[in-house]
This record gives C-alpha cells, structure tokens and sequence, in this order.
C-alpha cells in the first residue's frame, strides 16, 4: 500500500500496427494468422489449461469427504443435518484405498472419470503467505489480508500473492512467460469466457473475452464482431472513420482505453470467428447450463486451434452461486451437478477434438466453508478447500496435499468452527498447473513470488 | 507522519530557485492557516476557470523547475536526501535516503485553502530506457502559493524511480479534472523524449505579475453554459434530451435540483406474491399468459425500470437510486420473485433523497435483502445442534454498504499503521458481534395468517422481529462497543438493531466511504481526495448538524467544482458509461419511442442486467484500474472485447434497425428512434456534427475527430439526410469519446 507508483504503458503498436485491413477482416478473411513461421523457442506440441471458478466458495467439505466409519463419524457429528448420508456418497480410490474417501453424490460422472483415472483432488488448498500452523495463526502470524472476505479471498486466488494488492494474475504472469511458446503467432493466448478478471491480467498478457452465447454469425443478435458492414463505398468509408477515432485523443488514459478495447476486439473476434467456424463441428453433447455452454465454447475453440496457430492457451469460466450460507443442501447439489455434468462433456470433447492429454481443466474457489453449519441450513466463510484436476496428463487415482482433521478446534481449524488453515498454498497448486503448461522453473519466482517459501513448486499431480 | 524541511541550498541563481525559497518557508505557515480556514469551508463551489499554467523558461517549453531538496535545477535524480524530525528519539534530527522531490511553478490556479495537494494529479510521460513509451504517475505532496507572489503556486512532486536517466519527460498537472499544458523536464539527462505537443509555447511567468482573482463560490443559480449543463445532467439524469439541455441551462442547476428534490417519485409495479413453485402456480393458472416470466423472474420490474428511466420526470431521484442499487446490492439471480423487488426498489427510490441512516434500517429490514443475504429467519446460536447464526449480512453489510474492510481517513485514502499497512475495520469477532445482533427476524406475517416465530416468505412488508429467536449473548460491535448478554426475557431484536446500526452509521468511515462510492457512480471513477473529503464532510454535517443528509451529499457531489466546467480533460477524469447508461442516454437524447421492453437484454449483453448482479459484489467493483495504467474506472471491470462489440452493435441496432416488438405482449411497441431532428440538420453535415458535438459531448470534440466525421458524412454517396444522420450518429455514439462520461 506504500506509494507504489505504477507504470502506465503507451500500447502505441495497437493504434499503428493494426492496419485497416486487419480491421476490414471482420467483414472477410483473416488470413495473417495462419501463415505463421515458427520462431525459435515455440513449442511442437499443444497445451491447455482450463480454470473453472466457483464463485462464491464451493463447499468443499461436502464436495470430498471421508466416507469410512470413523472419518464419516467426525464428519457427520459436526455437519450434523448438512451432512451426505454415508451410503449416498460416491466412494473414489486414493491411492489404492477405495473405502476412504467420496465424491458427493451429484458427481457421478467426476467419479467415473476418477475411476478411469482422470481426474485427482487435491486437499486443503488455500492463501497462505507461508506455511502456517495452528499455533502460528493464533499467535498473529502473517496471514493472507482480509481472511473470510470474498472479494479479497477471489483476487488473492487469482493473483497467488495474498499480500498488497497486485495488478496481475498468475494465469496472465503464466502467460507473460510462456508466450514464446507460441512462436510468431499472435492472437492472444488467454480467453475468458466469462468476463475478465485478475487471473486473466498480465504485464503483457492482454485476454479475449468472449461469451459463452457469442455466435460466428452475423445476423445473430449475439454475433461476437461488428453488425451492419458491407462491401459498399459509404460502409467502408464510415468502417475505415470509426476505426479512425480510435486514434483520436490518445492522450486521455480512459478514452484511449476504450479505444483501445474496440481496436482489440474487431481483430482478436474475427480471427477467433475463423477458427471456430474451421474447427470440426463436434457430435459430443454438452448440458444446457451456464458452465456447460462456456466449456462448449472452449471445445469449440480448441476444436478450431490450428488456424489460430496457438501452442499454448489458457482459458477461463466461471460458475456462480456456490455461497451458501443459506439451504446449501440442494443448491450445491445442483451446482455440483452441473459442474458434473459439464465437465465429463467437455472431456469427452478433448477426446473427440484428440487433445485429452494436452488439456487440463482445473477449479478455482474464494475459500472453503465452515464445517460447522450457520442458521438456516448452509454454512459461512472459510479458507482452506479441496479442488479437482482433469484431463489425460493427471496422476488420477490420488488426492494431493493433506485432508484435514475433522474437528472444531482442532489441528487444521483456525479458530472453533472448521475454518481449515490451508496445508497446500495457492501458489503450489498453481505453479504445479503452470509447469505443466511450460513454465520454466527460471521463471517460477516471477509468475509466483512466494513459491520459494514452501517445500515444493510441483505437488507431483501433473504427469 | 510530520515531516520538516529545511531551506534549500540556493545553487544556482535563477527566479526560480528564489520563488522554491519563499515557498518553503512559507509552507509551515500556509499550513496553519489551511487548518483554520478549513474549519469554516464550506463545499467550495468554484467556477472552474481556465486551465492551470505551468511555468516554462523564456524560450522554450522546459519547466520552471528546482529540486526540492538541494535548489539545483534539472537534469533531475530520482533519489534525494530529506530531513526528518524523529519525535520518538528525542526530535533528533536525521537525514533519510528518500525518492527526490521536484518543484514546478503554476500560475492560474485559482484554489481554495482547502484545495491542498490531494486536489491536484500530476504525470509523465517519457520514453523508458527499453523503448516503451511510460506514462507515470507522480504523487503530489505539496501544494502552496509563493508567498509575495500570490499569482504563482508552488507544486511539489515526488519522483519515481521509473524516471531515472530517461532524458526528457512532458509533465502535467491536473487540478479539478482539467489538465495544464505539458512541460518539459529532464532526468539523468536533458534531451531525448518525447516531441512538445502540438501548438506547445512556452509559458513563461509574465513580467507584470497577473491580478489574483479569488476563486468564488458558484450557487449554480440562473443560466448556466450549454456544455456545462449537458454534463450536468449527464451526471444526474438516465441522459440529456433537448427539452431538458434547454431548460436546466436556462433556469440553473440549483433549480433542477430544487425540482427534482420536490418531484414525486417514480414507482414499481404492485405485483402479488405467488407460491413458491412456478410449476404448481404455473401449471393450475395454465390460461395466465406469460405465467413463469411475469410472477417468477425480474422481467416486470426490470421493464418498469427502464420505461421509469425514459420518460420518468424524477430522473435525479431514480439515478441516485440506480447508484445505490449497485451499492445495496439485491439479485434477482438468487430472488425469484418479482414481487419482492418492488419493495425493494421502492426502498431505494423513498430514501434517495432522504437520511443514509433511515436508508441502512430499512435495507436492513426489507424482506428481499433479508432473503438475500440470510438474515430473515436468522435464528440464535443453537449450541445443542452446533448451529451459528448466520454471517452473510453481518459481513455485507459492513464490507460492502457502509464501511468498508479498512479504515479510511475523510478524504477516503488508507489510514496506514506504524509499519505502512493498511488497518482493517473490524475482525471476525466483530462479524459474528452483528451475526447475532440480526438474529430473531422474520417475514411480516401474511394479513390472514397467524405469526409464528418463522414465518414463511411474504416480501410486501418490512421484517418483524420475533424477540423468542434472538441471541442473547455479549455482542462486540465496531470501536470496542459492546451489547451485553440479556437473559432471554429481555430478549429485543429491535433495541439491539438501533445500537448496531447506530455503532455503524457513526463509524468515520461512512462518510468517506460512501461519498467516494457516490461521485464515482456519479461522476468520475477517480475523483481526487480534496474532492472526496468536500462530499465527506457533508455527509458528516449538511451545515445544520445533519449526519447522512442525502441531498446535501447530492449537492456536494453535483456542485463540486471537480464536477463542474464546461471541460474535464485530465487524463483519467470521468468514467466508462455504463452499459444501462449508454443504452438510456441514447436512448432519450435520440427521442426514442419504448415500451421498455428488451431493453435489459441489451444491457445484459454489455455485462450489466440491472436487479440481477451476478453477486452481491454487483456488476463491477469500485477498485477496479484498467490493466496496465494507475486509473480507477469501475465500469471497465466488465468492459471486454465481447461487451465492446455488444455496445457498438447496440447502436447498429438502434441507427440502422429497432429492437422489434415482442411478439408475447399485446400492444408492445418495441423501441425505435425518432430522427426526424437529426435529419433536418443533414444537408449541412458541418451544422449535423456540431449539433451531436453539443448534445453528446458537450463542446469537447477535437477538430481532428470533427474533421474526420465531417469528411466522412459529406463524402457519402448516398446523400439521403437519413443516410447521413445515422452515419454521423453511429460514429460518434461507437466513439471511445462518447463512450466515456466526462
């Protein structure tokens, strides 16, 4: 919070090297970005990561829980009425074990997966500005800044720093330091599909948002480029003057801003319209849901990869709705259902699309929540939380990191009501993530500030 | 933290170096005398004049510029020495390694004694060493007038390390939103840099010192400029129309807030509650048209909001209401019932103009915020079944409505401890203090029905408090206040609601917090402090001993000369408008026919679904800075390349084509513009763009964006007015100039 004073950079390439033509694409071809050489230092194969976040912090103590007598006994002592009837939960294998440990019902396809050996947990994730026992956190040991509060709890995920505010994401750091993966080409490697956020935001690193509805035609009221062009003098002329006054008033940060965003978007969504109308068109179903429609989209990207000449990509959706403090049983049954259900379709998608083994989808949540219940059925804010990886290069088969003690006021909770003190930081499940993706261990300490603090960078899920 | 300065080392003999003399010795007493006058200031309601002058050398557009430390002029280092008193030891003094400080000279700054160095912004713009082109902010720590020399003004800045050795950088100062012209200055080196802006001239001081003209208090009463006045309403209404620029320019702003203040306030639809299953109601009223839209989801309340915003004439009310709506956040993404939103709505319209804390009670006990963030049937600790009250508008309520997670000082910076960290407000203690303080209410029970101490949903009254489920336990509040345990007999929800909000509205953060959150959604994403702390101080006291007067707060805001002017071109002065602004400021200043309906589907496509915020975190934050840059602007939060796209479709839609009408209501008439006006002005392309110039951007279209509209009209084929109204009107209604509200 010091007199940081930031540097403000004059993208002046966005106004100049972006001729009319490439603006005119929109309307035509968009044949630059397929030509591509090949620079030194691009990559051979093709990589993706997919984060999905669960806003509002998913529960993850009925998400994965112990279903053996005595783990399910601490656990259903305290969940009391909030607690999975042991004989519904869906039992998963860790390592060799099949009587430990359980999916919460609504996930059966997560489980099948589980089984096939493609999707892990890992426990007890969390901020943490360094390892943090229960005596350490009492006694007023750092901590991360505003513990238990969304909106900080959401940036701290997406930033891997839990202390002062960052200007960026690890997803943007990522790919800061991993664009030359990409060799010449240029279209940007991040997309979200859900808005743009911290995890998004590099130095360099600049996302294309685009929605899970945006259609490639142009006659759809949710078209993702500019409606009402055509080949006549007057419409090229009134094209070529908006571009025009992009470049006008640069000087004004805001207004240049904006201009700036209008300049990205014309481009960035019609070559991304190419791609996607190139790719195959694919016979995998996906449910009808908000995170079922976003993966849909991503497929439908990864399916049209090539003409965007990208090696690696990262992308981001979101699924909302998970704070509930308030009948928590059936709502996050029906999240957790469609988190479910979307994800299995959108693994067999990366089957059919022929990249299961270079994609890997992976959740995101503000926090954890109290294992004690709260008034009217739901639960409060917490910290620590379990999350699931997915995808052919996932060690399956396994839960990373250490499922806490069930027990208020025990080893793992931070006060008297389970509010878990993370035993795997943000940034070690990130930069495991991340190394798989392609980022060079020289550049660990860049992308993650913090990591040097715990005892390993790769928590070994990733094959 | 009280620093001490000692007189410079006078290196060089130069009128500047003279002038940084006078002003440092002045500054301790300037400093008295600013905290003696700022106790009678009121609001200050300046006319803002031309824009601030930095002082350049006879020749050339090279500041007049000194280092604060040493007196020697440039080229400038980026590390000083400062002398600081160390009152913890003794008052010894020491010298500390420090970022070097700078002086620049202004003159035209007419300003206030309160107008101090948070009224003013300064930046660079340089060429980095790798080639980038950096725009850097720096942080002005001084700000006073030469003493004998009143004209002239004395601005201290403090050098970032991102300047060392770049050569030459343009800075400029910004005072009240407007910017001065750009001088040069040197770093490491002089030369290199960036070219002088175009028509750049020197600006030396003049040798018959100019006559100090006093900055006045503007009562905006009588005819204002059109350019003013068009950014006036741009801040208090859903958009300007032609009947309105004419009439608020003629009449004064004072007028119009008078009338508005006074007007009848726009309503929401009655709608009656329906059973909680849209399948069961639905299906037994299978001849309702429309049943599952209509009684299960915002569509009413959201078709009432925008016909309200078009045609309403209590346009200051509803926009106060719209701000705080996104403030006081409830989403019809978790409440299904649009019966429940009226209410709600119709809380925020009642208290726009009325007493922040009467707002915070009744939000506090409406029956939609009480479902949304769980505090109807709340129910005490419940040690036997291991059940805590519930946390989430406890935890809101204090982090998003009212105070905020640290503790802010009246001009809304951080307060900073010993160590340089931000203070948080409260702990967890104290969330689970308010946890039990909002235990034991429940629905207002249905006329007919018999009270029970959980009633079931019924959202047409405020909650009722049912003393038999409150806690009972020791409560800590904010500032160490605490409600004792009762016994259960003298159990009272209520008398523990008034402490509590009582403990929140008169925590010092309020005021600040509030007023900042207000002129952003207002007026600018990045007000300054000084302007931050105006409104602040009249929240804390409207002039009569008022805490929380909404319309003093409204009036602060609105006439603050940072708001105010025919002109605001600092560089990160004003804000993206909003998705539901665009839409509606095209909208009416296009005249447009609308029955309202559709209309929240465009927003939504842009990020912005009003009464269905993704979270309670509403559609964007207040902290959010665009990536890469210093600025806050909220609204960019949900600005990206879909919701750009969306907003120049949206005008496509509205020049080229209509939003149809819905084919599910008899008598929809969908929405079209009417460009009748607009027309009759195309056989002059000129007199066209002039006329969208004043309506749209007040006056502040540069001639190089005038030129090229002018052109482009007049070089039309097609040379129908209809063709070129609509092409003059696409490109500035798409133009990243009128995308952004300044």
């Amino acid at each position: 919070m010091g007199h940081h004073s930031r540097r403000e950079f004059m993208r002046h390439s966005l106004y100049g090297a972006l001729s009319s033509a490439a603006m005119m694409s929109g309307f035509g071809r968009f044949a630059s970005v397929s030509a591509l050489a090949q620079s030194s230092g691009a990559a051979n194969d093709y990589r993706a990561l997919v984060g999905v976040f669960l806003f509002g912090g998913n529960d993850g103590n009925n998400t994965i829980m112990p279903v053996d007598t005595a783990g399910y006994g601490q656990y259903s002592t305290i969940r009391g009425a909030l607690a999975i009837p042991q004989t519904d939960i869906l039992p998963v294998s860790v390592g060799g074990a099949s009587d430990r440990f359980g999916l919460h019902p609504a996930m059966p396809e997560l489980q099948a997966l589980w089984t096939q050996g493609k999707v892990a947990a890992v426990a007890n994730v969390g901020t943490l500005l360094e390892p943090l026992t229960r005596d350490q956190y009492r006694n007023g040991t750092r901590k991360p800044e505003q513990l238990f509060s969304h909106s900080d709890q959401q940036l701290q995920w997406q930033a891997a720093v839990s202390e002062g505010a960052s200007a960026t994401g690890w997803g943007g750091r990522t790919a800061d330091r991993t664009r030359h993966l990409n060799g010449a080409a240029t279209f940007p490697m991040i997309i979200s599909i859900a808005g743009t956020n911290l995890f998004v935001t590099g130095i360099d690193a600049q996302p294309v948002a685009i929605a899970s509805n945006a259609s490639t035609d142009p006659n759809s009221g949710n078209y993702f480029g500019l409606r009402g062009f055509n080949s006549t003098a007057d419409s090229q002329a009134r094209l070529n003057a908006m571009q025009g006054l992009l470049a006008i008033d640069a000087d004004m940060t805001i207004v240049r801003s904006a201009a700036e965003m209008q300049q990205r978007s014309v481009a960035n969504a019609a070559a991304l319209n190419t791609a996607i109308t190139s790719g195959r068109a694919l016979t995998t179903q996906f449910p009808n849901t908000s995170i079922g429609n976003q993966l849909k989209q991503v497929a439908r990207i990864l399916a049209g990869r090539a003409t965007l000449g990208l090696k690696r990509q990262l992308f981001f959706c979101s699924l909302g709705g998970f704070d509930t403090h308030n009948a928590q049983l059936g709502t996050q049954s029906a999240l957790l259902q469609q988190l479910s259900q979307a994800m299995n379709a959108f693994y067999n998608a990366t089957v059919e699309i022929g990249v299961e083994a270079d994609t890997t989808t992976f959740t995101l949540s503000d926090f954890g929540r109290t294992l004690k219940p709260a008034s009217g059925g739901g639960t409060d804010h917490a910290w620590g939380n379990h999350h699931v990886v997915m995808g052919g290069a996932v060690r399956g088969l396994q839960m990373y990191g250490t499922y806490p003690t069930l027990a208020l006021g025990g080893q793992n909770d931070s006060g008297s009501e389970g509010r878990w003190i993370p035993t795997t930081s943000v940034d070690q499940y990130a930069a495991t993530l991340a190394q798989w993706y392609g980022l060079q261990t020289s550049d660990l300490s860049y992308v993650f500030p913090n990591i040097g603090r715990f005892p390993t960078a790769n928590l070994g899920f990733m094959a | 933290m009280i620093e001490r300065t000692f007189a410079p080392r006078l290196m060089e003999a130069s009128p500047s170096t003279a002038f940084a003399f006078l002003t440092l010795r002045a500054v301790k007493n300037i400093s008295l005398v600013c905290l003696l006058v700022c106790a009678l200031c009121h609001v200050a309601q300046a006319q803002t004049g031309d824009a601030p002058v930095l002082l350049s050398r006879a020749n050339s557009t090279r500041a007049v510029a000194i280092d604060y430390a040493s007196g020697r002029g440039e080229p400038f280092g980026v590390t000083g020495r400062t002398k600081t008193r160390d009152f913890r030891n003794r008052g010894a003094v020491a010298a500390k390694s420090t970022q070097a400080r700078i002086v620049l000279y202004a003159m035209n700054v007419r300003r206030f004694p309160d107008e101090n160095a948070s009224a003013f912004t300064a930046h660079a713009d340089a060429n980095a060493s790798d080639g980038t082109r950096l725009r850097i902010r720096l942080p002005v720590v001084q700000v006073n007038q030469v003493a004998g020399k009143e004209w002239m003004t004395s601005i201290v800045v403090t050098v970032p390390n991102e300047l060392a050795n770049v050569g030459d950088a343009l800075i400029q100062i910004a005072f009240r939103g407007v910017g001065s012209n750009r001088v040069r200055v040197g770093f490491g080196r002089i030369g290199g840099g960036l070219p002088d802006d175009a028509g750049a001239r020197p600006t030396p001081a003049p040798t018959t010192p100019p006559v100090v003209v006093p900055p006045t208090i503007n009562p905006y009463t009588g005819a204002q400029p059109v350019a003013d006045t068009v950014r006036f309403l741009e801040q208090a209404t859903f958009g300007a129309t032609p009947e309105l620029i004419a009439r608020v320019s003629a009449n004064g702003f004072q007028a119009y807030l008078d009338e508005q203040f006074n007007s009848a306030s726009s309503d929401y639809p009655a709608l009656e509650p329906r059973p909680l299953s849209s399948a069961d109601y639905c299906t037994a009223e299978a001849a309702i048209p429309n049943c599952f839209r209509d009684n299960y989801t915002m569509f009413p309340v959201q078709v009432r909001f925008f016909q309200n915003a078009l045609r309403g004439e209590d346009q200051l009310r509803q926009r106060v209401a719209f701000a705080l709506s996104q403030i006081f956040v409830v989403s019809g993404v978790d409440i299904e019932q649009p019966s429940s939103m009226s209410p709600f709505a119709r809380v925020l319209l009642r208290n726009s103009f009325g007493n922040f804390r009467t707002l915070m009670e009744d939000v506090t006990l409406n029956p939609a915020m009480g479902r949304y963030l769980d505090m109807v049937n709340n129910d005490k600790p419940n040690p036997a079944r291991g059940i805590e009250p519930n946390e989430n508008y406890a935890r809101e309520l204090l982090q998003l409505f009212t105070i905020g997670l640290y503790q802010l000082n009246l001009d809304g910076t951080l307060k900073l401890d010993a160590s340089g960290k931000a203070i948080p407000t409260y702990d967890q203690e104290t969330v689970e203090g308010f946890a039990n303080v909002f235990t034991g209410w429940t629905y207002a029970t249905k006329p007919g029905a018999t009270p029970i101490t959980r009633n079931p949903q019924y959202y047409l009254e405020p909650m009722i408090p049912m003393a038999n489920n409150h806690s009972t336990i020791a409560k800590e509040l904010l500032d160490g206040v605490v409600i004792p345990a009762t016994a259960a007999s003298a159990s009272n929800p209520n008398a523990d609601l008034q402490i509590a909000l009582d403990n929140i509205f008169n925590h010092p953060n309020v005021a600040p917090f509030t007023a900042k959150h207000l002129i952003q959604k207002l007026v600018t994403g990045n007000p300054t402090p000084a302007y931050v702390r105006r409104v602040a101080q009249k929240f804390n006291d409207n002039g009569a001993g008022v805490r929380g007067d909404m319309k003093a707060v409204i009036t602060a805001i609105l006439f603050d000369p940072e708001a105010r002017g025919d002109i605001k071109n600092a560089p990160d002065y004003g804000k993206l408008r909003e998705p539901t602004l665009f839409v509606t400021s095209i909208l009416r200043l296009f005249n447009a026919t609308s029955d309202g309906i559709g209309l929240v589907d465009q927003t939504g496509g842009m990020g912005q679904r009003v009464f269905q915020s993704p979270s309670v975190f509403n559609f964007f934050s207040p902290f959010y800075k665009i990536p890469a840059t210093d600025v806050t602007a909220p609204e960019f939060g949900i600005h990206n390349t879909n919701t750009t796209l969306y907003r120049s479709n949206f005008v496509h839609t509205m020049t080229y084509d209509r939003i149809r009408p819905s084919t599910l209501d008899a008598g929809a008439t969908g929405t079209i513009i009417n460009f009748a006006a607009w027309e009759a002005l195309a056989a002059n392309p000129a007199n066209l763009v002039n006329e969208l110039d004043r309506t749209m951007l007040h006056g502040s279209m540069t001639p190089a964006m005038r030129d090229l509209i002018t052109r482009t009209v007049t070089n039309m084929t097609t040379t129908t007015a209809s063709a070129r109204a609509k092409t003059a009107i696409y490109l500035v209604a798409t133009s990243p100039h009128y995308a952004i509200q300044r």
